[in-house]
């Protein structure tokens, strides 16, 4: 057998879980008693340690054995998970890590120091299990018992020591967010109805707190019901499939047990009389068993009647997992958990999808094409359908592009073991906030954007953040904060880092700045100009070279970095305040909308997402146009830039003027162009390497008719606007030698 | 202003007539929240005109649940006089005809 593919799986897998581990791990430091996240540690872990043993890779087993076993002790409660245990789990993780890394690469032998490095953790961990290893065994005992008990769940739930009533009971309490993450109960409730009749229903809100207090936003709702279905289990968990995180789901089968039932009642934040009374009136379990249960419980405890233990475990361990701790056989779903996280995903070779990408891009520019053909020959018919086409190819490329974007947060999160380790290396105390988590940008520019992210985090923890007895003295608190943050912006993604340190000082970059011969003099330099000179090339300001940084060879690399992606950085300080360096990007790198005008003869193309409005120009201001730089526009002064100057070409006398208003960074500017042709999805094509010094163009496109048409590089020309008639601290960033 | 006071209202009698417009969902939640305890504070007897809702989600389920929590504490009574077929349909699916006192007659499943 071929097991090549199945060791590439595992190495994404173990890669991705290992992540995963690290993340919850930190997570943990803040947040000790997040059980969740305890067991997302513990299947992590499992599933490693599972799948290495799969592929025979027994170093990896054996060493991620003992974790698991002192994890399982955690898990249970027996064992504190303090500072110094974290630590030495995140030393364990990278030791696996290396481990896996090794065994992949077919090199089962490792080096001494790794060999030490590895029996010193080991040794570490033994200690902390202290003689109790046969948890593990346990474990492993149980992990056999529950998945065989899931082949014989037919059998064990119409077990005779159930109860009599023949629906099926299902109980459900929606966590807060619920509500806010777009799940309502009422459309699983709707879909369940599809499935059978909901014989009974009760709305539980005992969470709900005082009116003051309640988050009308918050969801506080449970439900107890009954549910008469021939559906199978496996049926009714997928309606509720999607709301696995925002809800704990129980589900109880036909004639259950009683203990499955006690175990309900146990686990929900209801009082037994509560649910006792609700049970009873669903008719779940009825009023000799309601006894039974409440009143007797120790008479219902069959040990001995194995049946009905496995009963009640399958029946908890199928439902999903909200209350570790007690609960008594997680580990045969929790595998199921971890190989499919919240939604299924399938992987896609990333050269396929780019694949897609171009092809998409040669659709768009042949649609276009048609849709040319379509308007001239004019027939109606023809036109509809072409209508309906261009849409259709809208929605494609729109989706094909989505497929490449991912989330900033995973990047993010990468960050919290940077800002721990360095503020520990440093002995200051620094906290990491991470905002904005969410928003979504193109899987190519986050490869790309990590190295400089890092090199701003690293300055901001290092030059940033001053010493602890710093801050107190200025009145600040001990703890430092460190913040990511990303949002959208008129078609680009932002990203910042800030700190709450001590601020840029202009005074020390002026300083060096002359020194090494960047400036002649201070003389008509904004803030803006002076703190844009530490990116200049070989700048550094830090008084001691740590070996963070400081050596002066990073924030020109950031620049580039970031220019290399179409992108800028700007910096904003306040002494004594912080500073924020904010990314600004666009959000693709292969197609965007763009905005039709003709200048002379000339077609450009400007994306759309930064066009604010189009103004037509009043016959008597058209003198005033050839005159001056500045028209007024609602009260507003309006900077303008003529096209036709700027990239020459004849302009035309006859026509009327038009301004394209176009937006970036918060500034707007006035482009005048001849004539507006309205929107054209545009496919970017980069130019050549000779025209990498062309100003105030970021590319080409190619219309419908085959023309080539000029993409205007907004930034650019919104910059070239705000220096006009400002001395030149440098040679202005060429946007188009960036592109590749 | 997503409620609305309607004629009949009266400071002496404590009692007051509310409507409340198209949306009682989660983006009005917090508003409405706000405003209808407001209500509730100054008057001993509301009485929800729901004929004009046409969106209600669980967030606005929620908002008369606590309503009836917050009645019930004060020793005051809100009541749900009309109600448009969003509401009945939320409130059959619920199993909650009998909330706030509203009517049986719509309230049947």
């Amino acid at each position: 057998m071929d097991m090549e593919p199945a060791i590439q799986a595992f190495a994404t897998e173990s890669s991705e879980l290992l992540e995963q581990v690290e993340n919850s791990l930190l997570e943990l430091e803040t947040n000790p008693d997040d059980s969740e996240r305890v067991n997302e540690l513990f299947r992590a872990f499992h599933t490693i340690k599972g799948s290495s043993g799969m592929f025979g890779f027994s170093k990896v087993e054996s060493f991620t054995h003992g974790v698991e076993s002192l994890l399982g002790k955690v898990r249970e409660g027996s064992q504190e998970l303090n500072e110094d245990l974290i630590s030495l789990f995140l030393s364990c993780r990278d030791h696996i890590s290396m481990l896996v890394g090794n065994a992949l690469d077919g090199n089962e032998e490792l080096e001494q120091e790794q060999v030490q490095a590895g029996d010193v953790l080991s040794a570490q961990v033994n200690a902390h299990l202290s003689g109790s290893i046969a948890v593990s065994d346990e474990l492993v005992a149980e992990d056999g018992k529950t998945s065989s008990g899931k082949d014989t769940q037919s059998q064990v739930e119409t077990e005779v020591d159930g109860v009599a009533a023949a629906h099926w009971h299902i109980s459900l309490r929606f966590q807060p967010d619920a509500l806010r993450n777009g799940m309502d109960p009422l459309s699983f409730l709707r879909y369940l109805e599809h499935l059978g009749e909901i014989t009974g229903l009760k709305v539980v809100d005992t969470t709900m707190p005082d009116p003051a207090e309640m988050d009308p936003e918050s969801c506080y709702l449970g439900f107890e019901i009954a549910f008469d279905s021939e559906s199978d289990r496996e049926a009714i968990e997928e309606v509720f499939d999607f709301v696995q995180d925002d809800c704990d789901i129980r589900i109880l089968p036909p004639h259950a047990s009683l203990s499955a039932y006690r175990e309900l009642v146990e686990q929900v934040p209801e009082s037994e009389q509560q649910m006792a009374v609700l049970l009873v009136e669903l008719g779940s379990i009825c009023q000799t068993e309601a006894e039974q249960l409440f009143k007797s419980p120790g008479n219902l405890e069959p040990a001995a009647d194995t049946a009905t233990e496995a009963a009640a475990q399958t029946s908890v361990s199928t439902a999903k997992q909200q209350k570790p701790g007690k609960d008594t056989a997680p580990v045969s779903k929790s595998k199921q958990s971890a190989a499919q996280p919240t939604t299924a995903s399938v992987r896609v070779d990333a050269a396929k999808l780019e694949a897609l990408i171009n092809q998409v891009g040669e659709l768009v520019i042949n649609g276009a094409g048609i849709e040319e053909h379509a308007h001239r020959i004019g027939d109606n018919a023809l036109l509809e359908s072409m209508e309906i086409m261009s849409r259709l190819v809208e929605d494609i490329r729109d989706t094909s592009l989505g497929l490449r974007m991912v989330q900033i947060g995973d990047t993010f999160n990468r960050f919290r073991r940077v800002v721990r380790e360095l503020s520990k290396e440093i002995g200051k105390q620094i906290e990491l906030c991470i905002t904005g988590g969410d928003a979504e940008l193109d899987k190519s520019v986050v490869e790309k954007l990590t190295d400089p992210l890092t090199h701003l985090v690293r300055n901001a923890i290092d030059h940033g953040i001053e010493t602890s007895e710093a801050r107190i003295a200025a009145g600040k608190p001990e703890k430092g904060t460190v913040t990511l943050n990303a949002y959208h912006d008129s078609g680009s993604i932002v990203i910042e880092i800030s700190d709450d340190g001590g601020g840029l000082s202009k005074e020390n970059i002026l300083a060096k700045a002359q020194e090494r011969g960047l400036i002649d003099s201070a003389k008509g330099l904004s803030d803006q100009d002076i703190f844009h000179l530490i990116f200049e090339p070989g700048f550094s300001t830090a008084e001691h070279i740590t070996n963070l940084s400081g050596r002066g060879v990073g924030m020109d690399v950031v620049r580039r970095n970031i220019e290399a992606l179409r992108g800028q950085v700007e910096v904003e300080s306040s002494a004594g305040q912080g500073s924020v360096f904010r990314i600004r990007l666009p959000l693709t790198l292969a197609i965007i909308d763009g905005f039709q005008v003709r200048v002379g003869d000339a077609r450009y193309v400007i994306p759309l997402d930064m066009v604010d409005e189009c103004v037509e120009l009043p016959r008597e201001k058209w003198d005033m146009l050839q005159e001056s730089d500045y028209i007024e526009l609602r009260q507003q002064v309006l900077p303008l830039l003529r096209l036709s100057n700027l990239f020459g070409g004849n302009a035309s006398i006859d026509s009327r003027p038009d301004i394209v208003v176009v937006r970036y960074a918060g500034q707007v500017v006035g482009l005048v162009v001849d004539q507006l042709l309205g929107e054209h999805q545009t496919v970017i094509k980069p130019l050549g390497a000779i025209f990498q010094n062309l100003r105030g163009i970021s590319g080409a496109t190619i219309l419908g008719s085959g023309e080539v048409a000029m993409i205007i590089d907004v930034p650019e020309l919104v910059l070239k606007v705000m220096n006009r008639g400002k001395p030149q601290v440098r040679e202005m960033a060429s946007v188009s030698e960036q592109l590749h | 202003m997503p409620v609305k006071r309607l004629r009949g209202t009266n400071k002496k009698t404590g009692r007051c007539n509310l409507g409340i417009s198209e949306e009682m969902n989660i983006y009005h939640a917090q508003a409405l929240k706000d405003e209808l305890l407001g209500y509730l504070n100054t008057y001993r007897l509301l009485q929800l005109d729901m004929s004009d809702v046409t969106e209600f989600d669980s967030a606005g389920f929620q908002l008369l649940l606590l309503l009836e929590h917050a009645a019930r504490d004060a020793d005051k009574q809100v009541q749900l006089h009309q109600a448009s077929t969003a509401v009945n349909d939320v409130l059959n699916l619920y199993r909650a005809d009998g909330l706030l006192g509203s009517n049986p007659a719509t309230g049947e499943a």
